[in-house]
């Protein structure tokens, strides 16, 4: 089940329910990576400072500090800018609030987009994918 | 708070009376009309025989005062027994003239009082409908607001059902692949089930936020899209009742060229139909999925059949009306899967309909149209 291209490459999962960020766990450690897991964006950026990860998959609705406020953070700061990250959220991607997130967060800072959307529940297969595209061609680095 | 009006108030507005003028003023005539005789016989008469006489010689002859003035003369005479005739011809025009101008007066100062009484109820219309505007607009904002708040309950129990159900599918799915479990099949079957039965509830949440989203009648997210590629991601989801086995594709399918539709609407739609099918005919059910191009070449037509029980001819008007198959026995049912499909369609501009006849089946079908101008080079 493990694939040896992505032997020990880190991801750290932020997501504030315990039992969906243990399934997250569950597939990337069953496909080969090493993971790490953060339940807010606080907890999140502690962990980041403590040990860069390659790939972050961060919820957006969370408690205490939300997941956008924690990726703004994350590409504000010179360090982590290029880490990639792949944004697995219950929101539906055509929802108003959605777009509204979007226009707040991203657009009037020209805060680049995430790798990845990757809307809840997971497909295992198609997700496992999305993570690998994200860590082998992320939009912040070269391919 | 606010009086209603009836319609034959609006219509057709009543007053006091239909013409009280004359009848209640007629003694407001009777001066004028005196004062009109007595012009035309004092006033009038006279003058008339003055010009009379400076017209006609012979009345002046016939007048007879020579030492008269040719004023004073037909004025003394006209006073005289023998034009008593002639004088009361002049009262009476006299009198026609300013009593027909006070009947014009009376008529005028009804039509006056009537405009200000319509004036008057027309303010208080006005009044009454500003109120009632007023009123709207407070229902509407309540409304609005009311809108707004269930949006974000629902969006908010969307959200935490995506992720208990993502948990119950994506651990039972995770179990399945385990050797020492999948061998057991009484285990394998009850964890197919909880990750079927999860998707099952994922699609009706999914279902009741897409279609609240299709009802604001914002427009589909329309991508390039293969047919085959739908109809392959369609039979393969883990919210269907069956397993791929028992749902057929076409041939022609393969024929049709790409769509500009948005792919998760369209999915859902040919997974609702599919579950429908299964669900009132049983699992055995054999359902069989296909498409094919019009001669025009300006729509797709999309079909899904089976061989169950059919539809009974009177449901069939209002099978795509909401909630109209929720008495159904199984009590499997939301009610919006063929309004959600409907409600889809119609947004990608096409239409949807059922034929069916008992016992041989029922055929959806639901067309798509093409779109006419080339994108991006395809």
């Amino acid at each position: 089940m493990a694939n040896e291209s992505v032997t020990g490459k880190r991801v750290l999962v932020v997501e504030d329910e315990f039992d969906f960020a243990d399934l997250l766990r569950s597939i990337l450690e069953r496909a080969g990576y090493t993971v790490m897991t953060a339940y807010n964006g606080e907890h999140a950026y502690s962990q980041v400072q403590k040990a860069r990860p390659d790939l972050i998959t961060l919820d957006i609705q969370m408690p205490k500090e939300s997941g956008l406020f924690f990726y703004r953070k994350l590409k504000a700061d010179e360090a982590f800018r290029n880490i990639p990250v792949v944004v697995v959220t219950g929101l539906t991607k055509d929802d108003r609030d959605w777009e509204n997130l979007i226009r707040t967060f991203m657009e009037p800072e020209h805060v680049p987009h995430p790798e990845a959307y990757v809307e809840k529940p997971v497909d295992e297969p198609r997700f496992l994918i999305t993570i690998e595209e994200a860590l082998s061609c992320p939009t912040s680095g070269e391919c | 708070m606010t009086s209603r009006i009836e319609p034959s108030e609006r219509v057709f507005p009543q007053h006091s009376g239909s013409f009280p003028g004359l009848r209640s003023q007629w003694r407001s005539l009777i001066r004028p009309a005196i004062a009109g005789f007595m012009f035309g016989y004092i006033i009038l008469h006279p003058v008339a025989m003055v010009v009379f006489q400076w017209l006609d010689p012979r009345l002046a002859a016939a007048a007879g005062h020579d030492k008269a003035s040719a004023l004073w003369g037909p004025i003394m005479h006209s006073f005289h027994l023998n034009m008593l005739a002639m004088g009361l011809v002049f009262g009476v025009i006299g009198l026609l003239i300013t009593t027909s101008s006070a009947c014009h007066r009376v008529a005028l100062t009804w039509q006056r009082d009537r405009l200000a009484e319509e004036l008057t109820r027309n303010e208080r219309l006005r009044n009454e409908l500003a109120e009632q505007a007023e009123m709207l607009r407070q229902s509407n904002e309540d409304l609005a607001k009311l809108e707004l708040a269930t949006r974000r309950t629902t969006q908010f129990m969307a959200h935490d059902f995506k992720s208990a159900l993502g948990c119950i599918s994506g651990f039972a799915g995770q179990l399945l692949e385990r050797p020492q479990l999948g061998q057991d099949r009484d285990v394998a079957s009850a964890l197919d089930c909880i990750r079927r039965q999860a998707h099952r509830i994922m699609g009706s949440v999914m279902d009741l936020l897409e279609f609240a989203r299709v009802r604001e009648k914002r427009s589909p997210r329309k991508e390039l899209i293969s047919v085959s590629e739908l109809f392959q991601e369609a039979v393969s989801d883990f919210s269907l009742p069956v397993h791929s086995e028992r749902i057929a594709l076409g041939d022609d399918h393969c024929n049709c060229p790409r769509l500009l539709a948005d792919p998760r609407l369209l999915r859902r739609v040919l997974c609702n139909l599919i579950s429908n099918a299964v669900k009132h005919n049983g699992p055995d059910t054999r359902v069989r999925l296909d498409s094919q191009v019009n001669e025009l070449r300006t729509e797709v037509l999309f079909s899904c059949c089976d061989d169950g029980v059919g539809i009974p001819p009177e449901m069939l008007p209002t099978i795509f009306t909401e909630f109209a198959g929720t008495d159904n026995a199984s009590g499997d049912s939301t009610g919006l899967g063929l309004a959600f499909c409907k409600a889809v369609v119609e947004a990608h501009g096409g239409r949807i309909w059922c034929e069916s006849t008992t016992e041989q089946g029922a055929r959806f079908f639901f067309t798509v149209p093409l779109h006419k101008e080339p994108i991006n080079g395809q």
